[in-house]
């Protein structure tokens, strides 16, 4: 499989032109995506227009690196004029006016927009499970889940769809797919890439993510995306001073000086053997590469899902009242009143699980409980965060597990403990705002990827992309790509 | 696990906008009790840990008037494009009788 | 019995600030425009589209305070208030909770009483609903207009004070350009909150609303049917329910709207899309510094400064256009009084509506108006004269040198004004003997005959001693 520096290339020399490539992702696509169900709209007449104008640039000189390159985006990314449905029959038919600010840069870019990807149901769920149009399947064996939310985009990136992908990452939607696909997955610093145009789960949570096959190619996306955007109010400059971090002093990379990483106990408590081991392995690669690694503790981070759970479906629930079939999505028939519009086209919209959300969200802000959940969960938070920047004090990042489990298959029996515990690695860096990225580092009994984390400072993606390269590059999976798989 | 009364979940399925039947009613409750019990953790949290410089990280930087909106007018969606995906009449979207 | 109670009564104003766009877009404020046409992902509540908050709102809002003489909280931020309405597209109304811009003010009426102010915040407009026979239709171009709430303490006790109330903050957002408050564009809204109790009893009776009440006039009404109707209910022997009424204002009748044991739950909690926001008090100054004279220290200076009455005072500080004419034909060096005069008298007698005298709208600038009050001030003209010129002024937008010619501004000297005198004593015997006989009434037929034939330049006060000497 091509990365994007290769493409690039043979674009840049003419060896192939935007539309053909184009037209092959195309192709394979209408290949795979039969069996795969990782792309759930088309939206090839843009993509063969976009790649005609990219061309004209390429044959200009001096394009982008991304120019005539295609992409995939989540289902709960907006562009203009194109279905996006967040794979919900709440938004049936749904085609936004305008486009989401990361799609926007990446369109400047000259990127070529291929379709949407599949996901669950308003991105709540860690299986892409409940989404209206079917799970998405996992490309180096169909019969295991993609993870979720964002499924669809890692699978898609895994089986060769697109070179990139973008998803959305509010409790680990975006790495626990890319590490059950074999791929690379980034969540932005909260606050470095603008939420305009991403359909909202949690506002304080929620980030756009990427899905690439290699660490450099994550950071080549996340740096056409970042920024400050006047659309939200959220994004802020933070802190990218070349080789700096947050507190002045220089990073790890630009120091030259050896890296120092810890591994958070209560982040690996109870996790699965495989990925016990592999987390093993890859600390001592790091010990041998000479760099610091020891055992810390953030106690807090005992009450850290619980508080995730309580403050997202709380932000979730209001997010999603806007779903009345007045002004957009799904309308139900036959209904005498107003009210009765609401409640009916919303029953026949969502399904369980938003229900359930929605639910618990408005339980824990409703009258007589807001003190002792959802103002306690945001205390929790704040002691999170406390507990984070200490370790920080110390060490550059953070070595974690990914998802506490291996790739389940379809139709596993999972306790619904078991569901909201699948977030426990991922949802802390969410909770304090961190930039995390998964990257392969390994395969389970069943010949599934495990990929392992590394969580910085807010702002401090340079570290991480730094740590994560060296990780990619000490425990590389003996395969040279995950590209074309059993399917 | 603590209960969740008929009549709480009557009131948050109402507030949500959401109505059940009987047999839905006993599943989502059942559902809700475990959530909330899942999440119950968070009541009886420590949350003592205090930043020796009394740094507030999970806080967001606060803005000043400067760093708000200038008050110029930018272009606004035509009719057609903010009614594109309703049930539009003249130019207003419309609802079944408001009680 | 209506006279055994006494009403508890609290106002909240809804006002519609004056910014050119709303507080979370750049969509135009403008009134009036064809229905959804003024939207955009923002203020549609499309799913991805988020608010970014105007300064210009937040400035506003502190001017309020300020003019309100209200504290400011250098410190703020928007919380999310969570019910469904059509009218409200996201589902939540983004508007402040426990940390409002500014408390803790007052207004004080003219009887010197004070009406608390508690808190001002700012917030959201929501769409507009339109009811038709096939069903309600929805116009959000008024979703997302930037409103303050202006919640008064309980302090108003009988439905005058409420209107002078709500008057005295309308003239006060008008003065300083808070806001334009056109009652008839729903520029202000008042929602009142009143319960009665026993007289001398210190415990609040139940409350109930009335909402949306968008005239003066109409509030009187309807606090005045409201209290006959909660008087009625008690004097029966029930308890007045918590609920929330309308005023029909075709059938002048006060309904319920529903009746409600709790109120909704807003399930409040901070806005997530808009961080924290402070102001300093530098920023303070500025905006303080930029308020302009307020009505009642303007009329309290037109009277003790200027020398104008209490009458002409209270018909002039009212209105901030009038005033701004008055106030610039008075730096030229014209007298106060005379201009004043003039104004009320002449100016506002072609006006028949508030909205004109607001509007102000007339065909003569200040320049000429002063050079009219001039010749009236050196006496060349007589104030019968300056009305009628006035008036012609007026009615054609020409100057007053269209109408007054030069000999009719030369002084009547003393031989000229003997000798008029003399004539009008020759031509009129009959009022000269009147006059002699003791009808002394007769002497303004003679008067008139001087002035008349003075065209008007002759001193009344001295050509009525020349007369008299004469007789």
């Amino acid at each position: 499989m091509n990365t994007l520096f290769e493409l690039s290339e043979k674009l840049k020399k003419r060896e192939i032109s935007s539309l053909e490539l184009t037209k092959a992702y195309i192709g394979r696509i209408d290949e795979k995506n039969p069996l795969l169900n990782a792309v759930v709209h088309k939206t090839y007449d843009k993509a063969l227009a976009l790649a005609e104008r990219a061309d004209k640039r390429l044959a200009e000189g001096n394009a982008p690196l991304l120019c005539g390159i295609p992409v995939l985006l989540k289902d709960n990314i907006c562009s203009e004029g194109d279905l996006t449905t967040c794979c919900s029959k709440m938004l049936s038919g749904y085609r936004p006016p305008y486009d989401a600010t990361a799609w926007k840069r990446l369109e400047e870019q000259g990127m070529v927009l291929l379709g949407k990807t599949n996901m669950d149901e308003f991105a709540f769920g860690s299986t892409s499970e409940t989404s209206c149009y079917g799970a998405p399947k996992n490309p180096v064996d169909p019969s295991f889940i993609t993870g979720g939310s964002s499924g669809g985009s890692a699978a898609a990136v895994s089986a060769g769809f697109a070179p990139v992908a973008l998803g959305s990452d509010t409790g680990g939607s975006v790495r626990q797919p890319a590490s059950f696909c074999g791929v690379v997955g980034l969540k932005p610093t909260y606050g470095a890439v603008s939420r305009y145009g991403l359909i909202a789960y949690a506002s304080s949570f929620d980030q756009i993510g990427v899905f690439a096959g290699s660490v450099k190619e994550a950071g080549v996306l996340f740096g056409a995306i970042r920024g400050t955007d006047s659309h939200d109010m959220t994004t802020c400059a933070g802190f990218y001073s070349a080789g700096k971090r947050q507190d002045g002093e220089l990073s790890a990379a630009s120091a030259g000086r050896r890296l120092k990483l810890a591994i958070v106990r209560e982040l690996s408590d109870g996790i699965d053997e495989d990925v016990k081991n592999t987390l093993e392995r890859a600390r001592a690669y790091f010990s041998g590469t000479g760099a610091e690694i020891a055992e810390v503790s953030i106690p807090s981070l005992v009450s850290a899902l619980p508080a995730y759970y309580i403050i997202a479906c709380a932000e979730a629930s209001s997010n999603l009242g806007r779903y009345d079939g007045v002004r957009y999505g799904h309308r139900a028939e036959g209904a005498a009143s107003f009210e009765e519009l609401a409640v009916k086209s919303r029953n026949e919209g969502f399904g369980d699980e938003v229900k359930r959300r929605i639910m618990l969200g408005t339980y824990v802000l409703s009258g007589g409980y807001y003190d002792a959940w959802y103002r306690k969960a945001c205390e929790v938070r704040e002691t999170v965060a406390r507990g984070f920047l200490k370790t920080f004090e110390k060490y550059d990042v953070i070595l974690a597990p990914t998802s506490p489990f291996i790739v389940p298959r379809f139709g596993e029996k999972r306790g619904a403990a078991d569901l909201y515990r699948a977030d426990m690695c991922t949802a802390p860096a969410n909770l304090s705002g961190l930039p995390a990225i998964s990257v392969p580092s390994g395969t389970d009994r069943n010949g599934m990827p495990i990929g392992l984390q590394i969580i910085g400072n807010r702002f401090d993606e340079e570290t991480v992309l730094f740590a994560a390269e060296k990780l990619e590059q000490g425990l590389k999976p003996q395969h040279d790509t995950w590209g074309g798989y059993a399917c | 696990m603590a209960k969740i009364s008929k009549e709480d979940f009557d009131k948050i399925a109402s507030l949500s906008k959401l109505s059940f039947s009987e047999e839905e009613r006993e599943r989502f409750t059942a559902d809700l009790e475990q959530l909330t019990d899942f999440a119950k953790s968070v009541n009886t949290a420590l949350c003592d840990e205090t930043d020796a410089e009394g740094r507030e990280p999970g806080k967001a930087e606060e803005l000043t008037l400067e760093g708000l909106r200038e008050d110029v007018t930018a272009s606004s969606l035509s009719n057609s494009a903010a009614l594109q995906n309703a049930n539009g009449t003249d130019g207003y979207f419309k609802v079944n009788r408001v009680i | 019995m209506l006279t055994d109670y006494e009403m508890v009564c609290g106002i909240e104003t809804h006002v519609e600030l004056a910014s050119k766009t709303k507080i979370f877009c750049g969509c135009s404020t403008a009134f009036g425009g064809e229905p959804n046409t003024h939207c955009c992902p923002v203020c549609l509540g499309l799913p991805g589209a988020l608010p970014v908050l105007s300064s210009e709102v937040v400035r506003l809002a502190v001017k309020a305070g300020l003019a309100l003489n209200c504290s400011i909280n250098l410190h703020s931020h928007m919380d999310r208030k969570n019910y469904t309405y059509p009218d409200l597209p996201k589902a939540y109304q983004i508007s402040q909770f426990d940390e409002p811009l500014c408390v803790g003010g007052f207004v004080t009426l003219d009887s010197g009483k004070r009406i608390g102010i508690t808190r001002i915040h700012i917030e959201e407009d929501a769409g507009k609903l339109v009811h038709g026979s096939e069903g309600t239709f929805v116009d959000y171009n008024r979703a997302g207009v930037p409103l303050i709430e202006i919640v008064s303490e309980p302090d108003i006790s009988t439905p005058e004070e409420a209107r002078e109330y709500t008057e005295k903050l309308r003239l006060i957002m008008r003065y300083a350009d808070i806001s334009d408050c056109r009652m008839q564009e729903g520029q202000m809204r008042c929602d009142v909150n009143l319960s009665l109790r026993l007289h001398g009893s210190d415990t609040f009776g139940t409350r109930t609303e009335t909402k949306n009440i968008n005239s003066f006039g109409n509030i009187v009404k309807a606090m005045n049917l409201e209290i006959g109707r909660q008087a009625a209910v008690l004097d029966a022997g029930g308890t007045v329910i918590r609920e929330t009424m309308r005023y029909d204002e075709d059938a002048n009748r006060i309904v319920s709207m529903r009746s409600k044991e709790g109120f909704d739950d807003y399930r409040f909690f901070p806005e997530p899309d808009i961080p924290r926001f402070s102001i300093d008090e530098a920023e303070i100054n500025d905006i303080r510094a930029s308020i302009p004279e307020l009505p009642f220290e303007k009329r309290e200076r037109y009277i003790k400064e200027l020398g104008l009455s209490e009458y002409n005072a209270d018909h002039l500080y009212r209105y901030k256009n009038v005033c701004a004419f008055f106030e610039a034909v008075i730096n030229t060096g014209a007298t106060p009084r005379n201009t004043a005069n003039l104004i009320i008298v002449t100016i506002f007698s072609g006006f028949s509506t508030e909205g004109e005298k607001e509007d102000f709208d007339i065909r003569v600038t200040a320049q000429e108006m002063a050079k009219l009050v001039k010749y009236l001030d050196e006496k060349k003209i007589s104030m019968q004269t300056a009305s009628k010129t006035l008036l012609s002024m007026l009615e054609t937008g020409e100057g007053a040198d269209s109408f007054i010619s030069p000999e009719d501004l030369t002084d009547v000297d003393a031989d000229e004004l003997l000798a008029l005198c003399q004539k009008a004593v020759e031509e009129n015997p009959k009022a000269a003997d009147d006059v002699r006989s003791g009808t002394d009434k007769a002497i303004n037929v003679l008067k008139g005959h001087v002035m008349k034939n003075s065209r008007g330049r002759a001193d009344s006060a001295e050509a009525e001693r020349i007369i008299r000497s004469l007789l």
